[in-house]
């Protein structure tokens, strides 16, 4: 029989391995772990408890809704602080590639990756920079001035008429009025002496057509160098 | 214990599948209640709403076993429980009194039901209000939290050694509890 007073932990000093097994609950019933199982279990007893359909209900809601918030953000949204580091990005890689190139870049007439790339870091800014797409007419252009001032079946005023009517096609294409070119070559034959650089105005002594508009002559007069001409009004 | 579906079920957690956010929480939300209760809280489910909500949101990043899931949610739980009391004091509210949750219980009517109230909240709540705040949480973590005293060490922020101190005394305090129940009954 135990006095009113007796104090367990001064009677019991159960090890650490018994503290567990009755922690566990398997620990064997004896008197020096009788009180502190009871203790485990009243404490198990009054405080476990699953809580009310209604709590739960709540609780599952609340749980679901946080995950619906949480996914969107991982998996689409694209968090502000990275759309401004990513169009950060571009503007330095603009920058630097201007500042690299000397702007050549606003004039596409860089080698056409480079110009590819730079216009395509410049369209996600809103800058419009020529690209390949812009210069394949003007290169094809060239390649057909260059085949006709090749070819070995033309020869004198007339070769330069063809080279002439080849280089000019783009600029005629926005001349208002083009019909009213003359045709130099049929306008008399001026001998070996005649220069295919002189101007395709009419010759000295012919009146001018009234319907074409005055104009400044188009090459330098005789006998001067063309590096030399004066330069127009 | 979830068991050997723990893996897929916690993977179905992480996409946010209702059915493995409720499994998890059926698993763990008695003993979370119980150690929010246990520990005087006012409104144990409000807190323990907040720990399962601070759960999802951060189940995504946890990786472990289910008993490391355990102690991942207790670990939440007691930085609710310690955030909830600062909350308290800053607003000088009546801190939830064991004695008077205990009165809460109701009247008491005969032999019988005393008894059983005896075994039930009211004595848990009175016989851990004799613990110091320390016992009373390691008490709780390893009784009711069924963890480790590694596990409650790493969560209190202790040595091992103190937590085993700590958990000798608050136990026999306890058993002190039930003898002198025993004695005047």
């Amino acid at each position: 029989m135990r006095r009113a007073d007796d104090s367990w932990g001064e009677m019991h000093h159960p090890t650490s391995e018994r503290l567990e097994q009755v922690l566990a609950g398997d620990a064997p019933e004896d008197e020096e772990t009788a009180h502190l199982a009871a203790a485990v279990r009243r404490l198990r007893t009054g405080l476990l408890e699953a809580p009310s359909e209604a709590v739960a209900a709540r609780h599952l809601a609340a749980m679901t809704a946080a995950a619906r918030a949480a996914t969107p953000s991982l998996v689409h949204r694209r968090s502000p602080m990275r759309v401004l580091t990513g169009r950060r990005a571009a503007v330095v890689a603009l920058a630097a590639a201007m500042t690299l190139t000397g702007g050549l870049a606003w004039a596409g007439a860089l080698p056409t990756p480079a110009q590819d790339a730079i216009a395509g870091v410049a369209s996600h800014l809103g800058l419009d920079l020529p690209s390949s797409d812009d210069r394949a007419p003007a290169a094809e252009h060239g390649a057909e001035v260059s085949q006709v001032a090749q070819d070995p079946s033309l020869e004198g005023c007339e070769k330069g008429q063809a080279v002439a009517a080849v280089a000019s096609e783009k600029s005629e294409e926005h001349r208002q009025d083009p019909a009213e070119k003359q045709d130099p070559c049929t306008q008399g034959d001026e001998g070996p002496g005649a220069s295919t650089e002189r101007s395709p105005g009419p010759p000295d002594g012919v009146p001018a057509d009234p319907s074409i508009p005055e104009q400044a002559p188009a090459g330098p007069p005789e006998g001067v160098p063309a590096a030399n001409a004066p330069a127009a009004p | 214990m979830i068991g050997p579906d723990f893996e897929r079920v916690l993977e179905a957690a992480r996409t946010g599948d209702p059915e493995g956010l409720e499994r998890i929480y059926r698993e763990l939300a008695p003993a979370v209640l119980g150690y929010l209760r246990g520990q005087g809280v006012a409104d144990p489910e409000d807190l323990a709403g907040e720990v399962f909500v601070a759960l999802v949101e951060r189940i995504r990043g946890f990786r472990g076993d289910e008993r490391a899931l355990r102690s991942f949610v207790f670990t939440i739980a007691h930085h609710r429980l310690v955030d909830a009391r600062r909350r308290e004091r800053r607003r000088r509210d009546l801190a939830a009194d064991p004695h008077e949750l205990a009165a809460a219980v109701g009247p008491v009517g005969d032999v019988a039901e005393e008894a059983m109230q005896a075994l039930g909240t009211a004595w848990a709540l009175r016989a851990l209000d004799a613990l110091t705040p320390d016992q009373r949480a390691v008490v709780l973590l390893r009784v009711l939290g069924d963890l480790s005293v590694a596990e409650v060490a790493r969560i209190l922020g202790k040595t091992r050694g103190a937590v085993k101190t700590l958990q000798r005394r608050g136990l026999a305090a306890l058993a002190r509890s039930i003898e002198r129940q025993a004695v005047s009954g």
